[in-house]
């Protein structure tokens, strides 16, 4: 942050320097120069309970346990995993989801399902996320 | 004598500001059709508005207007605009009206459909032509049925939804009950019933394998086996996770085959306009 | 009659007169102050428009509508009429001008291979300001495409050309470069194969060092309670699957930290890159 600030105060600084005429044309064209993102990751990581707005919207201590344990499972186990989820959102978000929204049982129930659906085996029914290149499946409960 | 004089330098400035001027009604609207032949629908729109401005009665530029709006996907903008522009549906003319009742089936504005179609100008066999995607677009599929024999196959799109209306009227929807049924007998068969077998073979050897290594557990250190109670449990899980997934399964089997129905339809209707 | 004359030089000087009788000139005021404002629908419009009655349109209209699609955002149609632009353009000041702005057209999509392209239709002959941005703009396109053993050519090239050499900056930009060059993906990739979470510590990265130690060390002794408590075969069936599939996952994190890293100079260098534009000298 602080090296992001001083590199625009002295490039601000250099510009202005710099003689009136093709002042905004040099700061238009750096402007669009630094744009370009040499790399989108550097973009600041978000933590892991700050990603998931809805573990904190808890009705009943259930949720709430469920929602710890999804929580310790994300931080923990999911972001050593070498090969992700086959599905967007992934499986751990849709059975924390299920479960809130169809009660323990049934929840659980779904999320078993999914997770026996998730194998890769058959691409063909699900629609790619073009962005994430994983099948799409969201949580329809009606 | 003076007066008379400044109307005419008046009226002579303007005209010749008229022969070199690029705004004038002709030059304007051969630059938004040449706008709107090259595809640059969001242009000509704005380029029609103003020409309608100026010729506010002038039924080939409402059409193109609206043509532009509806062109660049801008359909409840071309519906609005089109009611804005006629104060009664008897005023339409006839391309206007089909382009309408067109614009109504595709936004599936139905209602809006049922009260304009008898009131506008069109000849009853159009009409008759819409009024049948109306009612598939609605998905009424059994006035459909009725309607399509009587209609000229000749017609673009009647023999393709002809098509479609026989595979809805063979088309058995699956039960729930009979894959939960299979599913809780033999665990993933009920996923075979729905034609998805990779998920069923998948779901039978978790659910296998799990409660193997329960029994594992159990056999071996008798009931205070851990691995025999976390097994047990997954397995539990899994069993009853792929009975509720076999019903669900039916449920996306059929919702599927309408889909896919509603889609060609919709694409059939669409490239018939 | 007083009255009258008045009136009628009233409405003489009324603007919908002016409204009605748009000449192409002043279709071009409009566009340019449109322009101005933001308005770059309104602004493209009127250049459409003078554009398509106009019997020979100028560069300089072309530029202009460049312009405003690029400001719009509809970048490939701006790099159309640059090119139209560029055509038409005989003074070769500002065709330079107009090629610099199409490639940074192109780099503004990523097209940096076409941006590079785009360059060579520069002519610097006797002309060092031209020769300066094309060299700087080039070594732009190549960091950009990572390929750095040409930028590290171009730069050099320039900052020779342009007297930068003692310049902290450019010297920044090395000490960056170089260390992103000492990063190491695979060595922190094999330390992680062998001790699990070693590769992440390597690179800063403690928090899934520690994690990933963890959770191999306990899967590890999963499995060797589950062999003495079973047999060797269900041990390797049950729970060395699930090693696997973590141990495989620390390393290529391992490996993916050493990137990041090596990202983060790069980007800090590409920063500092910026501020050694030819036009601040």
């Amino acid at each position: 942050m602080s090296l992001k600030m001083t590199r625009c105060i002295v490039l601000t600084l250099l510009i202005s320097v710099f003689g009136f005429q093709s002042w905004s044309q040099v700061e238009e064209e750096l402007a669009v120069l630094s744009a370009i993102k040499y790399d989108d990751s550097t973009v600041e990581k978000v933590k892991v309970r700050n990603q998931y707005e809805h573990v904190h919207v808890n009705t009943n201590e259930i949720q709430f346990v469920f929602s710890g344990l999804f929580l310790f499972y994300k931080s923990f186990i999911s972001s050593q995993d070498a090969q992700s989820c086959s599905f967007i959102p992934s499986c751990s978000v849709y059975a924390l989801e299920a479960v809130k929204k169809q009660g323990v049982l049934k929840g659980m129930m779904n999320g078993f399902d999914r997770l026996s659906r998730c194998n890769s085996l058959s691409p063909e029914k699900y629609e790619v996320d073009p962005e994430t290149r994983l099948l799409i499946d969201p949580l329809q409960v009606q | 004598m003076r007066l008379f004089l400044l109307i005419f330098t008046l009226l002579w400035t303007t005209n010749l500001c008229y022969s070199q001027d690029i705004y004038t009604v002709n030059k304007s609207k051969e630059f938004a059709s040449y706008l709107f032949k090259s595809g640059q629908y969001e242009l000509s729109a704005v380029e029609y508005e103003r020409l309608l401005f100026m010729e506010k009665n002038n039924d080939l530029l409402k059409i193109a207007l609206v043509r532009s709006y509806f062109e660049n996907g801008e359909l409840e903008k071309a519906i609005k605009r089109t009611e804005s522009l006629y104060t009664s549906l008897s005023d339409f003319p006839n391309p206007m009206g089909e382009l309408y009742l067109q614009m109504l089936i595709l936004g599936k504005r139905f209602e809006g459909f049922d009260s304009s179609a008898e009131n506008l100008p069109i000849d009853k066999e159009k009409l008759n032509i819409y009024e049948l995607h109306r009612d598939i677009m609605a998905g009424n599929w059994a006035e459909a049925e009725v309607k399509i024999p009587q209609l000229n196959f000749n017609q673009p799109s009647i023999s393709g939804l002809n098509r479609l209306s026989k595979q809805v009227s063979i088309f058995k929807p699956k039960k729930p009950w009979v894959s939960v049924l299979m599913s809780a007998v033999l665990p993933g068969s009920g996923k075979f019933y729905t034609g998805d077998y990779k998920d069923g073979i998948f779901s039978l050897l978790v659910v296998g394998g799990t409660a193997f290594q329960s029994y594992r557990g159990f056999s071996k250190n008798g009931a205070s086996s851990t691995v025999g109670w976390v097994f047990a449990g997954l397995s539990t899980g899994f069993y009853a996770g792929n009975i509720y997934g076999s019903a669900k399964a039916v449920k996306v089997y059929n919702q599927n085959f309408w889909l896919e129905i509603e889609n060609d339809a919709e694409d059939i209707i669409r490239s018939s306009y | 009659m007083m009255q009258k004359i008045l009136f009628v030089l009233v409405i003489s000087f009324c603007p919908f007169h002016h409204l009605y009788s748009q000449t192409i000139d002043e279709t071009f005021q409009f566009a340019a102050e449109q322009f101005k404002l933001g308005n770059y629908t309104n602004s493209i419009l009127a250049y459409e428009r003078a554009i398509y009655f106009e019997e020979k349109t100028s560069s300089d209209t072309y530029m202009k509508l460049a312009e405003s699609y690029f400001k719009k955002g509809n970048i490939e149609r701006a790099i159309r009429f640059y090119d139209n632009a560029s055509f038409m353009e005989n003074d070769i000041n500002k065709r330079n001008d107009i090629i610099f702005k199409k490639c940074l057209a192109y780099l503004s999509i990523k097209e940096f291979n076409q941006a590079i392209i785009s360059l060579t239709a520069i002519n610097d002959f006797n002309l060092p300001e031209a020769k300066f941005k094309k060299q700087y703009y080039k070594s732009i396109a190549y960091f950009l495409k990572e390929d750095f053993e040409q930028f590290d050519k171009i730069f050099s090239e320039y900052i020779i050309d342009m007297n930068l050499t003692s310049n902290v900056g450019y010297s920044t930009i090395e000490i960056y470069n170089q260390k992103a060059e000492k990063v190491k993906p695979n060595l922190a990739m094999w330390m992680s194969v062998f001790v699990p979470g070693t590769g992440q510590i390597l690179y800063g990265n403690w928090k899934d060092g520690l994690n990933s130690l963890a959770l191999s060390a306990s899967l590890v002794g999963l499995y060797f309670n589950y062999i003495v408590q079973f047999s060797l075969v269900e041990g390797y069936v049950v729970v060395l699957p699930w090693f696997q599939r973590y141990h495989k996952g620390g390393y290529m994190k391992a490996k993916e930290t050493a990137l990041e890293k090596q990202r983060e100079y790069r980007a800090n260098a590409y920063g500092e890159i910026l501020q050694l534009h030819p036009a601040l000298f």
